[in-house]
This record gives C-alpha cells, sequence and structure tokens, in this order.
C-alpha cells in the first residue's frame, strides 16, 4: 500500500471516527433517558413542571444572575436554583445562560454590561460581602431568574429556602407559558385587633403569591377584586353583617385562610389568658366546620418551649408548655401541609369537619397532636404549673385536630336566615345575595394564630402553602416543601472533625505508601 | 488479550516508577486538603462530598496527563515504540491496552478516595446517590481525559510537551462551560455542548443521562481511535 493510498484510508478512518461519534452523540439525544440517583427524587422534576415544558411551543429563554460568592442565606438557594435550571435545560425546549456577577475574571466593562443586562429583565440586586484584595468589601449584586417566551417575561426574585427553587421556576414558567399575567389580590383583614400583616416581613412572604392589599371590613362588600381573604388573630369579634360579608365572597368561589387566636394573653397581666370567640364560629359552623372555643388542646410529652415571662434581668424565661404542643401528625398527602415535618401550634383549639364531608365538600384535618394529647376547658392561665399534672375532670384525652381546609361549593349560611342590612349609602352598591357556590370556594382554618406565627416551626411555609393552596390549583404548593438541600452533618467533637481532616488528607496516600513499600519489600526477598 | 497483557505490564511499570507514588499522592492529598480543610466543610455542616466532585474535574487536568504524558512520548524518545510497533500487536489493541493501564491506575487514585464518602457517610445521613454518580462521572471523565493524553502523547516524543499539551487540551474543555455567558449567544450551543464540566455536573448531582454518558464515550473512543491512527500513519512514514 502507497503512501498516498494509506494518507487517504487514515482520512476516512478518521471521518469514520467522527462521524461515528457523532451518531452515538444523536441516537442518545433522540432517546433520552434520564435516572435520577437521589434517594428522595430531589433532582426529578415535578409533573407540573414537565407539563408547562411541554406546553410551551417554541424555546423558552432563561438569563439566570447566580452569583456564586454569595452570603448565606442565598448560597445554597442560589446552587439548588442553579441544580433546578439544569433540568429544566434538559427536560425541554430551553435556551438557558447563567451569569455569575461575583465571578472574580469579570472586567468592570462586562460586570457593567451584566449589570445592565439583569437591571432590563427587572432582576433584584442583594447586598453581597465580597473580598476584594486583604478586604471584605459590602456590594450590591443582581440574584434572580428572568424567563422569556414570546412576548413574556417572568422574574423569579432571590430566594432564600433551597426547597423554593423549583417552586419560584415553575410559577415563572407557569405565568409566561400559560400567560398569567395577571396578580392574584391578598385582603389582609383589618378593623377587628389584627395585627399589621400588610407592613411586616409576613406580606413580603406573601407577595410572589399575590397582590397583598389591606381590607377593612366594616360592612361593605368585599371588593370583587379580592381574591382570598386572610384573617389573622383578630382581637374583637366579627359581627353578623361582617360573616354575611364573608359568607358572599366565598359564594363567589374565593377562599378564605384564617389563623384564630381562641386565648389571646391579657394585656394588663401577661400569664393571664383571655377566652375569645372570633364571631366566625356560626359561620364556619354552616360550612361543616366545627371549632370549639372552649377547649384547648394540651399535649404534655411533645411541647414546646414557650415564653412565660422575664427573670429580674429582665430574661424571657421559657419552659416546655403543655399548652404549645408540636404537631407532627400532619396530612403528608394534602398540599398544604404536604412535606412539613412538624409545626408549633400554642393555645390550639380543637376543630371538625365530618359536618363538611356531609354537606359534599372535600374536606380534610391537615394538622392534629399526637395520642397522648388531650384536650381542656377553662385554661384561663399561661402559668405551666397549672398544667403539669392531668386533670380528669378538665381534660378529655386523645389527639385533637386544630387545622382543616375544606374545598367545593358550601351552601350559603345565610339561605334559611334574615340577611343582614349593608351599611346605610356607602361605598359599592350591594351585589344580589348568592345562595350557592357560583365556583369553588376554599377555605383553610388553623385554630392557632398570632401565637403559631411568632413560634415559627414551618408556621410562615404552612401560611404560604395554604394561601397558595386557597389560590390556586394546589399543583405548585407541594413543590415548596420538597426536600432540596443534603441532611445536617451531626454535632460531632473537634477532637473528630480534626481527626477526619487530617485522616482524610494524609490516610489513603500513607496507604499508597504502605502498599509501594509492601510491594518492594516482596520483590527484594 | 493482548490488550489486557499489555494493560498489566503498564499498571506494573506505574509501581516500578515513582510515578504512581508521586501523582497519586499528589491527587490524594490535594483532594483532601481541599474538601476537608480549604473548604469550610465542617461548617457548612452538610452531608455532601460535593466539593470533592468539583474540584476532581479541575485537578484531574492535571492529574491525567501527568500519568498519560509519558505513554507514548517516552516510548518515541527511547526508540521503543519502533519495537513495539513490530510486535504482532495490531495498533488499536496497543493503544487500548495502554489506556487501559492508565484507567487501572485512575480508580485506583479513585478507590482510594472512598474513605471520604465513609466517613462523611459515618456522621451524617449521606445520599449515596449522587456519591454513586460523581465516582461514575469522574471515572467517564477521567476516562476522556485519558484517551485525550493518549493521543497528545502520540503526537510528540517529549514528555514535557506531551503533558503541557493534555493539560491545555483538558483544561480548555473543562472551562469552556464556564465561558458560556461570555461567548455570543450563537457559540453558546456548539460550546456548552463540548463542556466537560457542564457534562459531568450533572452526573455528579446524581442525575445520569444517557446524553451524558454517550459524549464521554464517544469521546473515549474517538480519542482512542485518533490515536491508533496517529500509529498506524507511523509505520508509512
Amino acid at each position: 500500500m502507497g503512501p498516498r493510498r494509506h494518507r487517504i484510508q487514515t482520512a476516512l478512518a478518521i471521518g469514520l471516527l467522527l462521524l461515528g461519534g457523532v451518531l452515538i452523540n444523536a441516537l442518545a439525544a433522540r432517546h433520552p433517558l434520564r435516572v435520577d440517583l437521589t434517594a428522595d427524587g430531589r433532582h426529578t422534576l415535578a409533573p407540573i413542571t414537565r407539563e408547562l415544558l411541554a406546553e410551551a411551543e417554541g424555546p423558552i429563554e432563561i438569563r439566570a444572575f447566580l452569583p456564586s460568592r454569595i452570603q448565606p442565606p442565598y448560597r445554597r438557594a442560589a446552587r439548588a436554583l442553579r441544580d433546578t435550571l439544569a433540568e429544566l435545560d434538559a427536560a425541554g425546549d430551553v435556551r438557558l445562560r447563567i451569569h455569575d456577577p461575583t465571578d472574580p475574571g469579570l472586567g468592570p466593562d462586562e460586570r457593567a454590561a451584566m449589570d445592565e443586562e439583569a437591571a432590563g429583565h427587572g432582576v433584584e440586586a442583594v447586598p453581597v460581602q465580597l473580598a476584594e484584595g486583604d478586604a471584605l468589601v459590602q456590594r450590591q449584586v443582581r440574584f434572580g431568574v428572568a424567563l422569556l417566551y414570546r412576548e413574556r417575561q417572568a422574574v423569579v426574585a432571590p430566594i432564600e429556602r433551597p426547597a423554593d427553587a423549583e417552586y419560584a421556576l415553575t410559577r415563572a414558567l407557569r405565568a409566561v407559558v400559560r400567560d398569567e399575567t395577571r396578580r392574584p389580590v391578598i385582603g389582609v383583614a383589618a378593623g377587628h385587633g389584627e395585627p399589621d400583616l400588610v407592613d411586616s416581613p409576613v406580606a413580603a412572604l406573601l407577595e410572589p403569591l399575590g397582590e397583598v392589599q389591606r381590607v377593612t371590613l366594616d360592612g361593605r362588600p368585599l371588593p370583587a377584586r379580592i381574591d382570598l381573604l386572610l384573617i389573622v388573630g383578630p382581637r374583637q369579634p366579627f359581627g353578623e353583617r361582617d360573616r354575611y360579608v364573608i359568607d358572599q365572597h366565598l359564594m363567589r368561589g374565593r377562599a378564605l385562610v384564617a389563623l384564630l387566636d381562641y386565648r389571646p394573653p391579657s394585656t394588663v397581666f401577661s400569664d393571664v389568658l383571655v377566652p375569645l370567640e372570633t364571631g366566625l364560629e356560626p359561620l364556619l359552623s354552616a360550612y361543616g366546620v366545627e371549632v370549639d372555643p372552649s377547649r384547648t388542646a394540651l399535649d404534655r410529652t411533645r411541647a414546646l418551649p414557650a415564653p412565660i415571662g422575664r427573670d429580674a434581668n429582665g430574661r424571657v424565661i421559657t419552659v416546655n408548655h403543655p399548652l404549645f404542643p408540636r404537631i407532627r401528625d400532619l396530612d403528608p398527602d394534602h398540599p398544604v401541609t404536604r412535606g412539613l415535618s412538624s409545626l408549633a401550634a400554642p393555645l390550639a383549639a380543637p376543630i371538625a369537619v365530618e359536618r363538611a364531608r356531609g354537606l359534599g365538600l372535600d374536606a380534610h384535618i391537615l394538622a392534629r397532636t399526637g395520642p397522648d394529647a388531650a384536650t381542656r376547658t377553662g385554661v384561663a392561665t399561661l402559668d405551666p404549673a397549672k398544667y403539669a399534672a392531668p386533670d380528669a375532670e378538665a381534660e378529655t384525652p386523645g389527639a385533637v385536630p386544630i387545622a382543616a381546609a375544606v374545598a367545593g361549593q358550601p351552601p350559603s349560611a345565610f339561605r334559611e336566615r334574615p340577611r343582614p342590612a349593608p351599611p346605610e349609602a356607602r361605598g359599592a352598591p350591594e351585589p344580589p345575595f348568592t345562595d350557592r357556590g357560583r365556583g369553588e370556594a376554599r377555605l383553610a382554618v388553623i385554630t392557632s394564630g398570632t401565637r403559631m406565627l411568632a413560634a415559627g416551626e414551618n408556621a410562615l411555609v404552612f401560611l404560604q402553602n395554604a394561601v397558595e393552596w386557597a389560590l390556586t390549583d394546589g399543583a405548585l404548593t407541594g413543590l415548596r416543601a420538597r426536600a432540596a438541600e443534603d441532611p445536617p452533618l451531626e454535632d460531632t467533637a473537634a477532637a473528630t472533625r480534626r481527626l477526619m481532616r487530617y485522616g482524610l488528607t494524609a490516610g489513603p496516600t500513607l496507604l499508597l505508601l504502605l502498599f509501594g513499600g509492601l510491594r518492594r519489600w516482596r520483590r527484594r526477598r | 488479550m493482548k490488550a489486557l497483557t499489555i494493560a498489566r505490564r503498564e499498571v506494573s511499570s506505574y509501581f516500578d516508577l515513582p510515578i504512581a507514588y508521586v501523582v497519586l499522592p499528589a491527587f490524594l492529598i490535594l483532594s483532601g486538603l481541599y474538601v476537608f480543610v480549604l473548604q469550610p466543610f465542617f461548617l457548612v455542616g452538610r452531608a455532601t462530598l460535593r466539593p470533592f466532585f468539583e474540584f476532581a474535574p479541575f485537578i484531574f487536568t492535571l492529574f491525567v496527563p501527568a500519568i498519560t504524558m509519558r505513554l507514548f512520548a517516552e516510548e518515541r524518545r527511547s526508540g521503543n515504540l519502533e519495537v513495539l510497533l513490530t510486535w504482532p500487536v495490531g495498533d488499536l489493541a496497543l493503544v487500548i491496552g495502554k489506556f487501559l493501564g492508565a484507567f487501572a491506575l485512575l480508580a485506583l487514585a479513585l478507590a482510594l478516595t472512598l474513605p471520604f464518602p465513609l466517613a462523611v457517610g459515618a456522621i451524617g445521613d449521606l445520599d449515596w446517590g449522587p456519591v454513586i454518580g460523581g465516582y461514575l462521572g469522574l471515572m467517564l471523565l477521567g476516562g476522556a481525559y485519558l484517551a485525550i493524553g493518549l493521543l497528545v502523547s502520540a503526537l510528540t516524543h517529549n514528555q514535557i510537551i506531551a503533558f503541557i499539551g493534555g493539560f491545555a487540551v483538558c483544561f480548555t474543555l473543562y472551562v469552556a462551560g464556564k465561558a458560556l455567558p461570555l461567548v455570543p449567544p450563537a457559540l453558546a450551543p456548539w460550546l456548552e455542548a463540548i463542556s466537560f464540566d457542564r457534562r459531568f455536573a450533572g452526573i455528579a448531582r446524581g442525575v445520569v443521562d444517557l446524553r451524558d454518558v454517550a459524549f464521554f464515550v464517544s469521546a473515549i473512543a474517538v480519542g482512542l481511535g485518533l490515536c491508533a491512527e496517529v500509529l498506524t500513519a507511523r509505520r508509512w512514514r
């Protein structure tokens, strides 16, 4: 074979090799197979996310601005967003570009151009501490994701919880793919001594779900734009006219989320609890949701620390308090509680929904105390000593349901009752009475309000989930509860950590050198 | 069979020469230092080996060319290659044998890092899915780097040039994905397609995608095939 012929043969072989490589990749691309090896399927996109990607007719442009050199709480959230974006990229027709605004390799011009692009998409800036030279400097860097599809755009604001990554992206995806440009309106009830949530951090948590507005319940009909009425911790009871207004709001197929307090503290004596009826009980009862305000849930085996006063130095004294039960029995199948591991429910009252089911409504108990709990009557003080021992007369043992969710078309509470007249000559005209729901109404009630929010322990996630479920089809709600983080390390002694650090750094090498030494010794012999 | 014989000979030669006792400890010590000392591993407090799987692809760009640099370059410099080519062994079998030998060393290096996940698993509820994915990804990525390193080594008779060339190519393919935001949009999909880092990152998270596996397998096949062609071409010079 001559050199010329050989050159041709070599060229042919190289061409065939490259063609083979391309063919293998093309075949794999035509038959995509993706296996998520994580124990909890963490990187498997939810069905709703895949559905939305499949619905898109044409590419979805994603511009992500995810700083890598960023402090907690954003650091892990940025990584979770990056991971989820990679999954979106693999699953659909997505054109993904991820920018790192803290990349030290960026020049001033590139940085300015990136900042301008991010600002143009409406991506927010967050404060970040960056090491520049020997100093830590404070900088504002863009952090967020812009999704562009056809003429539509949605922006994912900075998130703090890694578990929110898929939720936030899917929500934005739904906004651009299904053109859900109208933001729902969340009306926060005012006028009955409720805490002002509109100017609180809670409102900031609800903002991604809808526009948060204060709504004063003063007898006038609720504005038609209100999609969800949120009632948190009213201190003065609602009257008949208020009940009518809320009833008609629900009859329009809207939603109500109520976090109710039944034993608020006295404003004069800190450990005195004042029994309270919110006035919503008769209304809820008409929909088959029964709350018994005279009883309070009590759990001596799963008690959470509660502030019971201050010592001589002004420090808050806390004790594990039976009236502050930790709820672990949460409905794993309901979107509101799916994925929640626990919930604090201080001074909660029992709730029941059997009658709601009898009315043909889809009713669920969302949370109940452990089986060793009880309900107790006459709870009037926070003094834990009063509840240290069981009181057979005042207590009824058993698990206590404390939260419920109801969906469906309930009958009006005023169908067979006189309807209260509207206030005279004020505001918009009264809409005609509706005696049966004209769409699916949604109702979520928990009998622990402001204290639950203050106690933390997933309370804000519960509230977000409840609002999300009540506002939407609930398909997204479960996404927020999915794990997106690696599990924590156990607490270890400093000596163990030191042993691990240096043992793992030097150990494998020593092992290898030992093997080498043995091999050499055997060869010599 | 002939390839396996060559592979065995190669593995043995790694341990006869200081190479295994220099390159492997460098890889192991740097990995351990990075993951458990330089990174705030215990401060972050998460049962994960992500820092290792983020660092290993970079260190592989140095480690793998250090293994492959002598495989053909040294044989050419010393004149052994001509002797080798007279053996009754096909060029492809020779290349595969050398590749398998180097791959065995790579696998040993990775096996020696197994105490990392075992230790982390002892003090946390480690999810083994991403760990298995990470090791599988490193084997595939390392295999692709080895094929590239072998090809570069076959092209030169100078070990240093083989090392620098192998490092340059591997590093370029490694950083290609990181440069995505800086290139024109029209180029981005092409760059993304050849980015080793992007392909590996998915597997290291515990998501094994057939496309990524096919990419690495085809990179290995093409690299070894080209290497065999380079050797064949030498016969005709």
